[in-house]
């Protein structure tokens, strides 16, 4: 092998892991958020606190439709050809937001419990 | 042989635009937006080792309007551009500092930054900084995607240039 190509593989191997240590790190840190935010166009629409549910619901959005669970929060229905925030799961903790860029929509959760809608979540 | 250039920078648009149409047809395999294969960026990197910059911008910017007219909305074109302008100018650098034995590598880094480029008017569009986590995901994505673009382009290369080697005035 060539120097070069050492060199590289190298760089590339490190970046790779890098990486992956961001994504193990991120998923560690931020388990204690359960504040979920869900952001329309840019706009905060809703914001609820996920300890607080009780019964499960769903929240209708334009293009999306959002099931909300005690301590975790999915989008069950989209509109857009890919569903990939359908494939995106459940969320339980602040490192991986929910994103479906079709209808620009952003789900995440947050630590930040300032007027929270407490309503909803009874 | 002015006809004969534009003939052949036609005929790798098309060839781009039907890569990204086969690509468009393969559902996604990940959870992540904005993972794929990113087989047109084959296209771009044949266009300037055999051509040169000026012609593989061209096509690039050919096929990121044609294929956003045909099956993609006003927002696709967005991201297409940012991704394309990202590793195009990736590519320029990557002319510079690797050498062709090395298109694996550059395969990599055109990868890395398309979806960096991705990523920034990702943020921009829901302003939310945090969709850059999926960057991390997308790094890692690039490495496969990118080796296997890069060794494509490679192999692509030489045989064009073996078979462009007769044609006078390219």
């Amino acid at each position: 092998m060539k120097k070069s190509t050492k060199v590289l593989a190298f760089c590339f191997s490190a970046a790779a892991i890098a990486a992956a240590a961001g994504i193990v790190y991120l998923n560690a840190k931020d388990t204690g958020k359960k504040i979920a935010c869900i952001y329309e166009d840019g706009n905060l629409v809703q914001k609820i606190d996920l300890t607080a549910v009780r019964k499960a619901y769903t929240i209708e959005l334009e293009g999306n439709i959002i099931f909300v669970e005690n301590g975790q929060i999915s989008v069950i229905e989209a509109d857009c050809p890919d569903k990939l925030c359908i494939k995106q799961g459940a969320i339980s903790n602040g490192a991986r937001p929910i994103v479906c860029l079709p209808n620009n929509v952003v789900i995440k959760l947050t630590d930040d419990d300032d007027d929270v809608d407490l309503t909803q979540g009874a | 042989m002015k006809t004969r250039k534009y003939v052949l920078m036609a005929l790798l648009s098309s060839m781009a635009l039907g890569l990204y149409a086969l690509e468009c047809v393969i559902p996604p395999l990940t959870f992540i937006p904005g993972a794929k294969l990113g087989l047109a960026n084959i296209i771009t990197m044949v266009a300037i080792y055999i051509f040169g910059k000026k012609e593989a911008f061209l096509i690039l910017m050919m096929r990121i309007v044609i294929a956003s007219m045909l099956f993609g909305q006003v927002m696709s074109m967005l991201y297409s551009v940012a991704g394309g302008l990202f590793s195009f100018v990736a590519l320029c650098i990557c002319l510079k500092f690797i050498e062709r034995s090395s298109m694996w590598a550059t395969g990599i880094i055109c990868a890395i930054f398309h979806n960096l480029g991705q990523i920034v008017v990702a943020v921009l569009v829901t302003q939310q900084l945090s969709i850059a986590y999926y960057f991390l995901f997308l790094v890692i994505i690039s490495m496969i995607s990118g080796v296997f673009t890069g060794v494509c382009a490679d192999y692509c290369i030489t045989y064009a240039q073996k078979i462009l080697k007769h044609q006078k005035g390219l």
